[in-house]
């Protein structure tokens, strides 16, 4: 059963990555604006046309 | 390139969706309203932005009555250095609020603003806040040019003398989702831990170990995640006071030392996943409670109506200085539109000075040379230089803001249900696990510890704690939906006690945008009535649409000459006769000043009707006056003069109190006397000269015409299309109350369950573990539907209301509010 005691601490490390990635996350201000960017992710990157197609 | 189009044919601008007049510019086949709205789509098209038309259909911000701002402050260095957050060399960064922004062609016309102007390095929308962060090259575009620049496609930026004086710190306090989320992290794996032992797996020494990591575990939780119930409760008892942290607290270390204790004397495997479950939903409960309206200032004070900076005097010089550096004795100019800064004497010029925000008064004053004048007064026509009296915080105004009121918390003072009831909770819960304490100790003292410390821990009020935070916070969203945006859940509470309702007068019973007529003098025949009739249907102006109100629809005849001047009347005819109506000037030729209000009728030159104008009360209020008054005591308190007693006299029941001529500060007084007379005051006032009103009082709701209107600092806000609705959302407030009581029903039967067990020493590790999760859960899913349901009960309750419909404007579309479903 030694097993799963190590099983358990490597799965508990991992974790701790994770929350260490939450708090990156909370922590670089990706929280702080949460509606933003569902919008943002909608409007394409090429819709910018050039000046000489226009004339 | 102008060109007329046929009658009847409606056209929209393609940049803003107003409807186009008669002669309008036209550009590519597309049709605008103005030459502004055409300017920007030049603009954007040259720029090879056109796709901003792509998105959404008439994305832009009507250009037709856009005043262009004068930037000039903007150059002075030190205004520079105050509102840039960062500025390392050349390259600068701004936060600048553009209230216009209200769809995603704004985000994206804001994020490739570069496309624009090569020297704006980066852009970056927050929706919500309706802010927009910029980094550009200050010695390439100036801070004035590119306030110029947003101004010009639509997006002025607001900049206030508040703006100034405001903190620039970027960071923002995320110390709850750190909380929150370390709380979480700890629940699923103590939980993950503990399941072997639910299900009777674990092996003797092996679960041991699994004891010690959940100890590790656990201890951030408390001392981390936990400490702010932990230091609450802590000064409450250092002073001597009771509130529901209190047993929340003593919850939490009785279950962190029994569970250590059992795990480290190897007799059992504690209470950790409950410790940390607990916490977790608590702090959720905190999170949801926390919602706030970002894109609504609750705390303005005069200093954001005020602008930055004034055109000083200085030798023959004149020269931009901000605010804060005015005083006493400094000259200072005042041009059109502007906003007197401080006390003063008029050296050159005259004024017309329009104070109906700040005193009340509803008819702008004209000021001649050697008069005095107020700050806060917005100035109206050419500009005059004023010599400075007081500096800008020791006018009149402005020293409202010295009177206590101000610097008192109102939500830290508010007794909440939860305080009284957190109050009886832990005095009965204390005797209880007194009394299982003592009554193992004789039966079988081996079991009292653990059936004292089980009753400690299953009486934990988190459910409790979960009731208003949950039920609450949503009315809160629910509400904010309908156009009535509260700061706190707190001020719901404190809406709840209400027992009299204040209103001031201008701009809050009448709205000053519309027009209503009180005859002085009508001698009109029929044949005259149909002809005036003719003539103001022709015309757009407040005043002419106040009188063909009054004349109702009379029939029409044929015109032989019409003519409009702006600001003074109109001239029209027929074959037989002559009309000419205006203000007295327009007519008589000379200046009237106790008719400065008033519209003349002059028919084949013979004055024969005088109208005093006055604002129209806003509908649907004499409606709800008459129902506030059959549940609250009613008062008004006016800064205008009584001259419209009688018609307030007419809307308002016998026995309210109807007070003119009150300064800022009597306003606050009269709040204050009624509070000392045991009354909880609802104030509802729109001006800077409520805001001591607003502030002293229980719940200060300010009535806005739009979101983006200035508010003073306040409780609540609601939007002056729904005021009509306010009985309904102060009642629905009120009833509110009952679902809390609810909720704590629903608490307590959980409660009782638990004691049930724990009184019997019999509560296991995985009994506690199904419980706390399971009332939690059930307390918050209540909170939420039951405020669906109350609500939707009473807008059918409330049907009446609903047959006048609410526009919904061009802001609105984003949040896709509609204030008749839930």
């Amino acid at each position: 059963m030694k097993i799963i005691l190590y099983l358990i601490i490597i799965s508990i490390t991992v974790a701790v990555g994770f929350l260490a990635a939450f708090f990156w996350a909370v922590k670089s201000g990706q929280y702080d604006d949460d509606y933003t960017p569902a919008m943002r992710i909608l409007l394409e990157d090429d819709m910018i046309e050039n000046k000489s197609e226009n004339n | 390139m102008f060109k007329k189009v046929s009658a009847g044919e409606k056209l929209k601008c393609t940049h803003c969706g107003d409807e186009c007049p008669e002669e309008h510019p036209i550009i590519d086949g597309r049709h605008f309203c103005c030459n502004g709205c055409e300017v920007v789509y030049s603009l954007l098209t040259e720029n090879g932005m056109g796709a901003y038309y792509n998105f959404e259909e008439n994305p832009g911000i009507s250009r037709r009555s856009a005043l262009r701002k004068n930037f000039d402050f903007l150059d002075a260095p030190d205004v520079v250095e105050k509102l840039l957050v960062f500025r390392e060399g050349r390259i600068a960064k701004i936060i600048l609020k553009l209230p216009q922004i209200h769809c995603s062609s704004c985000i994206w016309l804001l994020e490739n603003l570069s496309r624009l102007n090569e020297y704006i390095l980066h852009s970056r929308v927050d929706f919500v806040k309706q802010e927009a962060t910029i980094t550009f090259d200050i010695e390439g575009i100036s801070l004035k040019k590119l306030a110029e620049l947003l101004s010009l496609i639509g997006y002025e930026p607001e900049l206030n003398f508040q703006k100034l004086e405001e903190s620039k710190s970027l960071t923002r306090d995320r110390t709850l989702l750190y909380k929150l989320g370390l709380a979480g992290f700890s629940f699923g794996n103590i939980m993950l831990l503990s399941f072997p032992e639910y299900l009777g797996f674990a092996e003797a020494d092996f679960r041991f170990y699994l004891g010690y990591i959940n100890i590790l575990l656990a201890i951030p939780v408390l001392l981390y995640s936990g400490m702010d119930y932990l230091r609450s409760a802590f000064f409450a008892l250092k002073y001597r006071q009771i509130n529901l942290n209190v047993p929340i607290a003593i919850g939490m270390l009785t279950l962190f030392f029994r569970s250590s204790y059992e795990i480290i004397s190897h007799t059992g495997e504690g209470y950790m996943d409950s410790l940390a479950g607990f916490v977790f939903f608590l702090l959720i409960g905190k999170w949801f409670q926390q919602y706030t309206f970002s894109a609504i200032s609750f705390d303005r004070d005069f200093r954001s109506y005020f602008p930055i900076s004034a055109h000083l005097k200085s030798g023959e010089q004149w020269t931009t200085v901000t605010l804060d550096k005015l005083k006493s004795g400094d000259i200072i100019s005042v041009r059109n539109e502007e906003i007197i800064p401080a006390d003063g004497i008029i050296l050159q010029g005259d004024a017309r000075v329009d104070y109906s925000f700040v005193t009340g008064e509803s008819d702008p004053v004209v000021k001649n040379k050697g008069d005095k004048v107020f700050a806060g007064g917005k100035h109206l026509g050419p500009a005059v230089e004023i010599l400075l009296t007081k500096s800008v915080d020791q006018s009149y105004l402005t020293r409202l803001w010295e009177e206590d009121s101000f610097s008192t918390d109102k939500d830290a003072n508010t007794q909440t249900i939860i305080d009284r009831v957190g109050r009886y909770f832990t005095l009965t819960v204390l005797a209880i696990s007194l009394a299982t304490f003592l009554y193992w100790s004789i039966v079988d003292p081996s079991l009292s510890f653990n059936s004292f410390t089980a009753v400690l821990i299953v009486a934990c009020p988190c459910a409790l704690a979960l009731a208003i935070p949950f039920t609450y916070g949503n009315i809160l969203r629910i509400l904010g939906k309908k156009f009535f945006f509260m700061k706190s859940v707190r001020t719901i509470e404190r809406i709840q006690s209400a027992t009299h309702i204040v209103f001031d007068k201008t701009g809050t019973i009448t709205d000053h945008k519309t027009m209503e007529l009180i005859p002085v003098v009508e001698n009109l025949t029929p044949s005259e009535r149909v002809i005036l009739y003719t003539i103001v249907s022709q015309s757009n102006h407040p005043v002419s649409r106040a009188i063909a109100h009054f004349l109702g629809n009379s029939g029409l005849v044929a015109l032989d000459y019409f003519e409009e001047y702006p600001g003074k009347g109109i001239q029209a005819g027929t074959k037989e006769h002559s009309v000419k109506l205006g203000s007295p000037l327009f007519i008589t030729g000379k200046q009237d000043q106790t008719h400065q209000k008033s519209v003349m009728v002059e028919i084949d030159g013979k004055v024969k009707a005088i109208f005093n104008t006055v604002n129209k009360i806003r509908e649907g209020v004499p409606e709800l006056i008459d129902s506030l008054a059959k549940n609250y005591k009613l008062s008004v308190i006016s800064g205008d003069n009584e001259k419209e007693m009688s018609r307030l006299k007419a809307v308002f029941p016998a026995g309210s109190t109807l007070l003119f001529n009150q300064s800022p500060a009597d306003k606050l007084q009269y709040i204050k006397i009624l509070q000392a007379a045991g009354e909880k005051v609802i104030m509802i006032g729109d001006g800077l000269n409520d805001a001591g009103a607003l502030r002293q009082s229980d719940a200060g709701i300010v009535i806005s015409d739009d979101n983006n209107n200035f508010t003073p600092a306040c409780d609540a806000i609601i939007n002056a299309r729904v005021f009509d609705r306010l009985l309904f959302y102060l009642t629905y407030l009120k009833k509110a109350e009952y679902l809390i009581w609810g909720a704590f029903v629903l608490a307590f039967f959980y409660n009782t369950a638990g004691l049930y067990f724990a009184v019997r020493a019999m509560l296991s590790p995985i009994i506690a573990a199904v419980l706390m999760p399971l009332s939690s859960v059930t307390v918050m899913v209540y909170g939420v539907i039951s405020g669906y349901l109350l609500f939707k009960k009473m807008n059918s309750d409330f049907k009446h209301l609903n047959t006048r419909p609410i526009h919904l404007q061009k802001e609105d579309m984003k949040t896709n509010l509609n204030p008749f479903n839930v």
